[in-house]
């Protein structure tokens, strides 16, 4: 594996999407994001600061997913559509290098989405006289890790289906894996043992999206255990290495016809 | 500078139905410093051959080997192909030069390097002018220019071309095989499937034909064209003067000419009766036959 190839891949898979009008899109999305912030603390009662960043941190979850699954459903699926992976695998360059450079270039416009919205979120909190909390960090990090997450898994899905079962099933994993660890407490689900054990068991194999929302804490309790945030970073970095790992096998395995 | 061993193809279109078999026991040796045609009708695994070549789809069965000369291992080897598809899409949003850039980038070519080689082709292949525009905004000629360009951008000692005079004018054709004449001449050996046969006898010393996924011929072009040659003559006569010598041979009318085929064995008793008629000749020639007359008596 050669990262130099991957970053090759990803810097101009960035500068592609970059030039596709998505800058246009984020800088709508912020300035929408502006107008809700600044609407609902005007009819907010109390704490406008609070209201900003709790519809700010909401809104930057909301496209950073948007961006990962819409996006990330094409990323390849269009290379071997529209046959331009037949340009890049002529030369040399693994399959794998391939793969990865696509995921950091996609992961990188993730980013940038990240940091924008963040700053629209952060100047409106501070605008409201918000006091600042290394927890809105971590939130914001988490948010862009859970994206890069999902890219994974639509990349996953879109490798071994076409584009919108590829959305459809990570949708479905995203509402499964939020839920799944609350079903387990339900009197339903705790009352039968084998429901139990077959919930236990999806649990493991569904990444637990519930872990990365920390909104309410950053909100209300403004403390977490530090042993938790990094650990949530391991849990995330595990399942998208898991899932990276899983795609590079199938697609060095699959006929580019 | 690559060998096919036995390689076959099948391709499942159907769970229920049998395997579609598109190459079958493929086997021939390409050498270096030639441009070899690959030949056949659409369909025949000309495609599907140049993607196992590639690496892009992996044979049934069988295997292919690299002249040691292009590398040790795939890296080494894609370094020294260059490769252009039939019909190339490209990243519709990166202008002419950035492709260039990515390209060469990723043959670890300085930037200076690829400056001066990519300009270097890009005026050679006419296409400098619209290095700067997105690519979204190129015709289906310009895009095969470019395709060539970033096929040559790394100095490939191998370039493999998949139908690269498809979807040019004649001038822009006749520019690509000039400069596949002159990458020739530099010692680049150069493997290209075409199905426009005029072009293939221009430019080829060697071919190599397939026939509904199998091979069919391999080898030297003049070969193939001296052992479908017959021992035939054509002798072409004012069509009015066609009464006199219908008996000589197979005779064919062609507008305001007639054309006479005749076995070498009749040469004397056709000149006899043609000079005791006191016949006009238009012209008389051995018959050779051209690439598109043996690919269909070969029955492609």
């Amino acid at each position: 594996m050669n990262f130099g190839k991957a970053i090759t891949i990803g810097k101009f898979t960035f500068i592609e999407i970059y030039k596709s009008k998505i800058m246009i899109n984020i800088l709508l999305s912020g300035i929408v994001l502006a107008l809700l912030c600044y609407i609902v603390s005007e009819f907010s009662f109390g704490n406008p600061s609070k209201i900003a960043l709790d519809v700010g941190l909401g809104f930057l979850s909301l496209t950073t997913k948007a961006i990962a699954i819409f996006f990330g459903a094409t990323l390849l699926k269009n290379e071997l559509e529209s046959r331009t992976i037949y340009l890049i695998l002529s030369n040399p360059v693994s399959r794998v290098e391939f793969l990865v450079g696509k995921v950091l270039g996609l992961s990188g416009i993730l980013l940038l989405n990240t940091i924008l919205l963040s700053i629209f979120t952060t100047l409106f909190y501070y605008y409201w006289d918000g006091v600042w909390n290394s927890l809105i960090a971590w939130s914001i990090l988490q948010t862009f890790l859970e994206s890069v997450l999902i890219l994974l898994i639509v990349l996953f899905f879109s490798l071994i289906t076409n584009i919108n079962l590829a959305i459809i099933f990570s949708i479905s994993i995203y509402v499964s894996g939020y839920a799944i660890r609350g079903a387990l407490s339900l009197p339903d689900v705790k009352s039968n043992v084998a429901l139990t054990k077959v919930v236990t068991l999806i649990s493991y194999v569904i990444p637990n999206f519930s872990l990365f929302d920390i909104k309410n804490f950053v909100l209300y309790k403004q403390e977490l255990d530090s042993m938790y945030l990094l650990g949530t970073l391991g849990y995330s970095i595990t399942f998208s290495l898991i899932f990276l790992v899983v795609s590079s096998l199938v697609l060095s395995s699959k006929d580019l016809n | 500078m690559f060998s096919f061993h036995e390689v076959s193809k099948e391709f499942k279109t159907d769970f229920w139905e049998k395997p579609f078999r598109a190459l079958d026991k493929v086997s021939f040796n390409l050498s270096g410093g030639n441009i070899v045609g690959f030949l056949g009708a659409n369909g025949a695994g000309k495609t599907t051959g140049i993607k196992i070549l590639l690496g892009f789809i992996k044979p049934t069965s069988g295997k292919i080997e690299y002249d040691p000369a292009l590398g040790k291992n795939r890296s080494e080897i894609f370094k020294n192909i260059g490769y252009l598809p039939e019909r190339p899409y490209f990243y519709a949003d990166l202008t002419g030069r950035e492709f260039i850039n990515y390209i060469g980038q990723l043959n670890d070519l300085t930037k200076l390097d690829i400056k001066k080689n990519g300009d270097f082709w890009a005026k050679s292949l006419k296409i400098d002018f619209a290095l700067d525009r997105k690519l979204r905004f190129y015709s289906k000629g310009m895009l095969q220019r470019l395709g060539f360009v970033s096929a040559l951008v790394a100095d490939p000692m191998l370039l493999i071309l998949d139908e690269p005079l498809s979807g040019l004018d004649p001038l822009g054709r006749k520019e690509f095989k000039d400069i596949m004449n002159q990458l020739s001449s530099e010692g680049k050996t150069i493997f290209f499937s075409s199905h426009i046969l005029s072009d293939v006898e221009e430019v080829s010393r060697e071919v190599v034909i397939l026939e509904s996924g199998k091979l069919v011929h391999s080898g030297n072009l003049l070969d193939l064209v001296k052992g479908k040659t017959t021992d035939e003559y054509e002798l072409v006569l004012d069509s009015r003067e066609s009464e006199k010598i219908k008996e000589l041979g197979s005779l064919q009318e062609q507008g305001e000419f007639c054309r006479l085929v005749f076995p070498q064995s009749d040469f004397s008793r056709v000149l006899e009766q043609v000079s005791k008629e006191n016949i006009n000749i238009e012209s008389l020639k051995k018959v050779t036959p051209t690439l598109e007359d043996i690919i269909y008596r070969i029955g492609v």
